[in-house]
């Protein structure tokens, strides 16, 4: 704006020196043309007084000179005077005074005062002092005066020629000023017309860029109006569409050229997704709230052939530079894909991802509805808890895959079951939560002897095998004395338990007057009896031999730490009674803790004993505890053993659900010098592939290959090619459950190295030796 | 910025060149020297030419306040070169000379007798010749005065040319005298046939008895031309030649001194004299050849 203005200045400053020089061209060329016109006149105008006819005769006709009768009727003295000097200044070159008879008086007097003004005066008497007239007397005076005219002519024509040549060379000198005058217009008309025209021409080329930069901008605003995801409207503020991008045309099934003008609510048609009721006008909202204004939640977007496609927009005002509202731009783009998205993320929020039934926050969630609900308006609700029985089973001998199949399988089959408005849900491992709203105590039972009823006419196949599935289901009615979360949580989990307990396949209601059921609920929580034998001290230990099946003349023991739980009434529980529970409960890690610790302090006794090595089990969930490593690194140090007689065993199953954790623990150890083995290893029948990563030393094979090899040539296979990856990796291998001297037999012709089991010892109980 | 400067000095130098322009304008040149030195053509003998001037620059010298002296030379040319040679500072010249005088050494002119305006040259012939016009004078010989004369040959030729005469080829012999009243005086003696001579010479002949009409008598007056000048070699300043244009232009011939001085030189007075009175001499002489 700026740069215009100071460019307007300067071209009129340059018109205006361009117009001054011209003029000045002019008015000297416009004198040397006066000058070059004008001359002198040379004509001579003499007045005779008196006797003109005299003069006439000897001197008008004779020489060609002028002369004219002057004052002939004049007598006042003054008066002539005065006329004679009007005549003079105005007319005359010249006077003669005629003297025409003798004793008139001179003429001379009466114009002296005229004689500056006049170029010629002469008195002529034709008469001498005899007032005679003297033809010779008079010749000569008349001689003279023609004499004296002549002259008087001569030199007017010589400086009438003087002055024009002064004119001429005054005029060459205008003439060279008018030359140079007009080189210097020339040059400086040359310099101002160039400036005008550079002048003009910025002015121009600034016009030009501005409409050029407007012109890219245009483009460049199209081009990114077209090139967008987003979908864009604009409109005048009557609404009338006045510019769609492509996205919008698409959007909207309406091609530009024929929305153009059209209005807009008639273009974009959205409506509320939930009731379908137009959306506000955003035309009209931005007109009045003058600000950028974002569609309400869930629009939705009805094109020219109905389709509906959930968008979300925003609306804003055009501002002029005045900041007047121009038009409005609205945007908007196409949600399809967000919304499912964000369904996607509300659905893996809230529900299994193995089974697809809602997961135990959600349920959680409707649970506590259901509470309120109760508590609000006493509708009666009820809480089925399902623990699978054979599910163990299925998983232990048919892997993880098998049990995520059934896992599955069982979803759909207590789906069916239950009514749309009942919850579904897995509450983690082989356990189920359903809620049934709305549904009395004695309803609720039917539905879960139904569900009981069905998942035990459900049977899983899987490799040819059939389980037979059977579940127990704990009941808890939802009630104003059940009505905390954690409450109704334990309540089911008993009631559940005391389904199994009563032998399984079973529904069990919770009764909280049920004073039998309160004492069992204590006795039977293990996770609290574990923990009190923890505390107790009451787990021992016992230990196995694992016998070489060769002599390969180790003169050392080996053997396998076992543990087992004593009871409050001192007998003892197997592990696999307390285990489960244990790992549930998430008790492990102090379980371990425990054993290592114990097995550590009681061997460091046995001074007498050749140990080889000794094998301790560590769970899964130790595995996972950072704090685990260094607790067995502690106690290592404090005990004065050889690390190498230590094995660390290892479920397969746990070393590679927690593989990472695993490896660190083996890579860990191994630096000491400590052994390791996995257990169990066939029956998760993984892939041999991480054996290859993981440092271990020895392969126990899974025992329910071991156990029936003699029987089925499968598990035999099974033993056999186990026992040749083992060897092939240079990793020893242990059998387990060798129940019999012909299983041991059967192991030594495979190659097995080393063999635990029934059929070769029996654990003993650990003690201080 | 650099443009601006450029105007600048455009416009300076501009302005300093109408400025010599305008400051050339002033009055040099010498004043009188004490003895003006008065070169007279020699159309004349010496002795009559002293007695002619005398009196005229007595009184104009006496007026303009110098002393003079007469240089005259023997031939036409002489005079032109005495002035180029500043041997003369003011010298009497007939039409050519002037012009010779006045192309080669740049002489100006400054005054006239009256008569000079209307000046002629007449043709003589024997009084008892039978001829009665130029024409009868065919294949007859003819004498002109001076090669450089105005009166006595250029002009006689130029009108001779105009009467389709071309005297080379009409008469069988051309004289050239030299002065005027020498060819006269060939005609009278019948060297020649017919002569051209300045008609003002051979009127003051005629008044003062060196020639007789019943001798010789004229057979053709030209139409009149401008003849004979005063003119000052180059170089006095303005104020010293307007001295000298003024004393001669006082001689006025009421005053009986100033009669008998104009009447020695046959003036009814003096006027002043410019290049244009001679503008159609120049142009004649050109147009024969004169200037070479």
């Amino acid at each position: 704006m700026h740069n215009h203005v100071l460019a307007y200045v300067r071209l009129l400053i340059v018109t205006l020196l361009l117009i001054g020089t011209v003029l000045l061209i002019v008015a000297v060329a416009q004198k040397y043309r006066v000058t070059q016109n004008t001359s002198l006149s040379i004509d001579y105008h003499f007045a005779a007084i008196q006797d003109l006819d005299v003069l006439e005769k000897e001197v008008r006709l004779v020489h060609g000179i002028q002369v004219e009768e002057l004052l002939p009727k004049i007598n006042a003295r003054e008066t002539l005077i005065n006329e004679a000097k009007y005549l003079v200044r105005e007319h005359l070159d010249g006077l003669i005074s005629l003297q025409e008879k003798y004793g008139t008086e001179p003429f001379s007097s009466m114009v002296e005062k005229l004689n500056n003004d006049i170029l010629l005066y002469t008195e002529l008497s034709l008469f001498d002092a005899n007032t005679t007239y003297d033809k010779p007397a008079a010749d000569a005076r008349l001689s003279s005066l023609l004499l004296q005219i002549q002259q008087l002519k001569k030199l007017h024509q010589i400086e009438n020629t003087k002055l024009i040549q002064q004119r001429q060379h005054n005029a060459d000198t205008d003439l060279q000023i008018l030359v140079l005058l007009m080189l210097l217009a020339v040059f400086l008309g040359g310099f101002f017309i160039w400036k005008i025209v550079a002048v003009i021409k910025q002015i121009l080329r600034q016009q030009q860029i501005t409409s050029e930069e407007l012109f890219h901008e245009k483009e460049r605003s199209l081009t990114t109006l077209t090139s967008i995801g987003d979908a864009v409207i604009t409109t005048n503020t009557q609404g009338s569409i006045d510019f769609m991008n492509p996205v919008a045309e698409s959007l909207t099934g309406w091609s530009f050229n024929e929305a153009s003008g059209k209005s807009l609510t008639e273009v974009l048609r959205v409506v509320n997704e939930e009731t379908g009721q137009p959306a506000t006008d955003l035309v009209k909202r931005v007109l009045h709230d003058g600000v950028t204004v974002g569609l309400a939640n869930h629009t939705v977007l009805i094109d020219r052939n109905g389709n509906k496609r959930p968008i979300e927009d925003s609306a804003a005002p055009i501002l002029n530079r005045e900041g007047d509202i121009n038009g409005i731009v609205i945007v908007f783009h196409d949600v399809t894909q967000a919304r499912k998205m964000a369904q996607a993320m509300t659905w893996q929020a809230t529900h299994d991802a193995l089974t697809g039934l809602t997961n135990r926050h959600k349920f959680e969630d409707h649970l506590q509805e259901l509470i309120d609900s109760h508590a609000s308006d006493g509708h009666q609700h009820a809480f089925l808890y399902l623990d699978l029985d054979q599910f163990k089973i299925v998983n232990d001998t048919s892997g993880h895959i098998a049990g995520d199949e059934l896992l599955k399988q069982i979803s759909e089959v207590l789906k069916g079951q239950v009514r749309d408005i009942d919850t579904v849900a897995r509450l983690g491992g082989d356990e189920f939560g359903i809620l049934l709203a709305s549904c009395p105590l004695e309803q609720a039972k039917r539905i879960a002897d139904q569900v009981r009823q069905s998942v035990q006419e459900f049977h899983f196949v899987w490799d040819n095998k059939s389980f037979v599935i059977g579940c127990s289901i704990g009941l808890v009615p939802i009630t104003h004395k059940m009505n905390k979360m954690g409450e109704i949580m334990r309540a089911a989990d008993v009631a559940c338990y005391a389904a199994k307990d009563v032998g399984r396949n079973r529904v069990h209601v919770y009764e909280p007057e049920d004073a039998n059921l309160k004492q069992r609920e204590g006795e039977m929580h293990l996770a609290t009896q574990i923990n009190e034998a923890l505390n107790d001290n009451r787990l021992v230990l016992y230990y196995q031999t694992i016998e070489p099946l060769f002599n390969t003349g180790e003169q050392g023991e080996h053997f396998e730490i076992l543990v087992r739980m004593l009871d409050k009434n001192g007998s003892e529980l197997l592990p696999m009674s307390f285990i489960p529970a244990a790992e549930r409960y998430n008790l492990m890690p102090q379980v371990d803790r425990w054993v290592i610790s114990q097995a550590l302090q009681t061997l460091s006794s046995w001074k007498n004993r050749n140990v080889d090595f000794f094998s301790i089990n560590i769970s899964g969930q130790s595995l996972g505890d950072e704090t685990f490593l260094d607790f067995v690194t502690e106690l290592l140090d404090k005990h004065p053993f050889k690390p190498r007689t230590i094995c660390f065993e290892i479920t397969e199953t746990a070393a590679i659900t927690n593989f990472p954790q695993a490896l660190a623990f083996f890579n860990s150890l191994k630096e000491k010098g400590c052994l390791f083995a996995l257990d169990d290893f066939g029956s998760g029948l993984s892939s041999f592939g991480y054996l290859k990563n993981m440092p271990v030393d020895f392969l126990k094979i899974d025992g329910s290959f071991v156990r029936d090899m003699l029987l089925d040539p499968i598990d035999h296979a099974m033993v056999e090619s186990i026992n040749s990856i083992g060897h092939t990796m240079h990793i020893r291998t242990i059998a387990e459950f060798v129940e019999s001297h012909e299983i041991a037999n059967e192991l030594r012709k495979l190659g097995v190295d080393y063999g635990q089991g029934y059929g070769l010892s029996r654990p003993q109980p650990l003690i201080v030796s | 910025m650099k443009q601006t400067f450029a105007v600048c000095r455009i416009t300076l130098v501009s302005l300093l060149l109408l400025l010599t322009v305008a400051c050339s304008n002033e009055d040099q040149g010498m004043a009188l020297p004490e003895t003006l030195r008065i070169g007279i053509l020699p159309d004349e003998s010496e002795s009559q030419l002293r007695t002619t001037y005398s009196p005229l620059f007595d009184y104009v010298a006496g007026k303009v306040g110098v002393g003079y002296e007469f240089v005259i030379p023997e031939s036409y040319d002489a005079l032109v070169i005495a002035l180029a040679n500043k041997e003369v500072d003011l010298a009497y010249f007939g039409g050519v000379t002037y012009l010779l005088a006045k192309e080669r050494h740049g002489a100006i002119p400054l005054v006239m007798r009256d008569k000079d305006l209307r000046f002629t040259s007449y043709f003589l012939v024997r009084a008892d010749d039978p001829g009665k016009k130029i024409s009868d004078f065919k294949d007859r010989a003819l004498s002109f005065g001076s090669k450089l004369s105005t009166s006595g040959h250029l002009m006689p030729r130029y009108f001779l040319g105009k009467l389709g005469i071309d005297p080379e080829g009409f008469f069988s012999r051309i004289e050239y005298s030299g002065k005027h009243d020498a060819t006269a005086y060939m005609v009278r003696d019948s060297k020649v046939d017919i002569g051209a001579a300045n008609s003002s010479i051979i009127s003051k002949m005629y008044n003062d008895g060196r020639l007789d009409p019943k001798d010789v008598r004229i057979i053709y007056e030209t139409p009149p031309y401008a003849d004979y000048v005063w003119a000052i070699r180059p170089g006095f300043s303005n104020n010293a030649r307007e001295k000298i244009v003024n004393a001669f232009l006082s001689l006025s011939p009421v005053n009986d001194t100033h009669a008998a001085i104009l009447k020695a030189v046959n003036a009814g007075g003096y006027l002043p004299a410019s290049d244009n009175d001679y503008s159609e001499l120049t142009g004649i002489f050109y147009q024969l050849g004169f200037n070479e």
